[in-house]
């Protein structure tokens, strides 16, 4: 496997979100580390579903979300605000984001019309609106998953390399993300034993079993920089995206 | 590692995914399925003795070296154990404590049924080559943990026949075995077999 096949800028800050964006309200430098090294991490989820939901263009529906990061998450400090203890994170960004984007339409229609003409939503508009509104987001909520599984794997390698342990990296890799990732055939106990010369049954279920553990310790943290610190909260989170996965998976 | 996801928001793939945030399937159900039983248990009998049972009994190196020492029969891995004419009682009741804890264990290191066979067999092992019982367990629960263990189909001829013929001699009325459950004289290491402190 290629040492840095992992795309640049797709990792978490190691903050958490809310110290970075109240932070981020009155540093301009703070602020622009953060969108440059925090946000990009959850761009993708967020305009995934622009994309999806509102048929926007992938220039187009950068361009909203870039926006829509700098003003409301930076700017009006919407995450610093958000009551995060409720679990509700995702919810929050996803209703403030199809508010602004309904805003923008808005104001782009206004701007279209003759003077004179009142701002007024076109029944079209209303109607999804309301539907937007109401329903949740397969494109966000799949994208979000995918950034969250993808960050806890990528610390993981780091902290298996970090500690000279690359055995349980390989191993977990090969069970486990290989079948349930990318959806490779599961290689079965024989090929794990002949691949990494494991002398004993006690030894590879070891360097697994330490290594199922290390990647789910890693998910809860993940998940804690945004849900905040409360283990029931990360908990909860993570059942949230895997309901959600399971729902579309059906 | 693979840097990108796959895009496809497929449902096949996400029920896939979706693994990866099961906190019970990525850390606490087994780690080996039952395809998986036969090597697992081909892999174990050829492990060798001292480093599984280096938790059950630190001396085990020095024992294992004065039990070689005793014997002209090779010693060195669980399946010389169970292929051992005169096997060592201490010895066995070591493998069958490993086989427990192992079937116990929070962590699973093998799997039950496995671990269910090699407890199994080491008893077995007593009753047919030494006449004696390493088990509390009474004999009629004994014989039935000993047909099970032979009923899988996963388990090879040799060691089916083990199990077949322990089952037997239990089964007779006739048949008295000497108990020995492990709390018995040890083996004494003589001062030059103990390890250097």
């Amino acid at each position: 496997m290629a040492e840095n096949s992992q795309p640049e800028g797709r990792q978490f800050p190691p903050t958490r979100w809310s110290l970075v964006a109240q932070a981020a309200r009155t540093n301009p430098e703070v602020k622009r580390e953060a969108l440059e090294t925090l946000l990009p991490k959850y761009l993708s989820a967020l305009t995934s579903h622009v994309r999806y939901r509102w048929r926007m263009a992938n220039d187009r529906a950068d361009d909203v979300v870039q926006e829509f990061v700098a003003t409301m998450i930076l700017e009006k400090g919407l995450i610093a605000s958000a009551d995060r203890d409720r679990g509700k994170f995702r919810a929050l960004l996803l209703t403030a984001l199809d508010r602004f984007v309904i805003n923008q339409l808005r104001d782009q229609a206004a701007k279209k019309r003759a003077p004179g003409q009142g701002p007024i939503l076109s029944l079209d508009e209303r109607l999804v609106r309301q539907r937007t509104l109401s329903e949740p987001s397969l494109a966000f909520d799949v994208e979000w998953a995918k950034n969250v599984i993808a960050e806890a794997l990528r610390q993981m390698r780091q902290e298996c390399q970090a500690g000279d342990r690359m055995d349980i990296w390989n191993v977990f890799e090969c069970r486990i993300v290989g079948p349930f990732v990318h959806g490779d055939p599961m290689p079965n106990y024989r090929e794990i034993v002949e691949r990494f010369g494991f002398q004993s049954p006690s030894q590879a279920s070891n360097a697994l079993i330490t290594g199922k553990r290390m990647y789910a310790r890693l998910l809860k943290s993940v998940v804690a920089q945004y849900v905040g610190d409360i283990a029931c909260n990360s908990e909860s989170e993570i059942r949230g995206l895997r309901a959600v996965l399971a729902q579309h998976g059906q | 590692m693979r840097g990108r996801f796959p895009e496809s928001f497929d449902p096949s793939r996400l029920r896939q995914l979706c693994q990866m945030l099961d906190l019970d399937t990525v850390s606490e159900t087994d780690s080996w399925g039952p395809e998986d039983f036969a090597p697992i248990l081909e892999h174990q009998l050829s492990a060798a003795l001292e480093p599984d049972l280096a938790d059950i009994d630190s001396e085990i190196g020095p024992k294992l070296n004065m039990w070689r020492r005793r014997s002209e029969h090779p010693l060195q891995r669980f399946s010389d154990l169970l292929a051992h004419p005169q096997p060592p009682l201490e010895l066995l009741n070591m493998v069958k404590r490993f086989a427990k804890r192992a079937r116990g264990a929070a962590d699973k290191l093998l799997p039950e049924e496995v671990a269910t066979v090699l407890y199994f067999a080491v008893i077995a092992i007593g009753v047919i080559r030494c006449g004696v019982l390493i088990s509390r367990t009474d004999r009629e629960k004994l014989h039935q943990g000993l047909v099970w263990a032979a009923g899988q189909d996963w388990v090879d001829r040799p060691l089916r026949t083990v199990l077949e013929k322990a089952a037997t001699s239990l089964a007779s009325e006739n048949v008295e075995f000497r108990p020995d459950v492990g709390a018995g004289p040890k083996a004494p290491l003589s001062p030059e077999e103990r390890p250097s402190k």
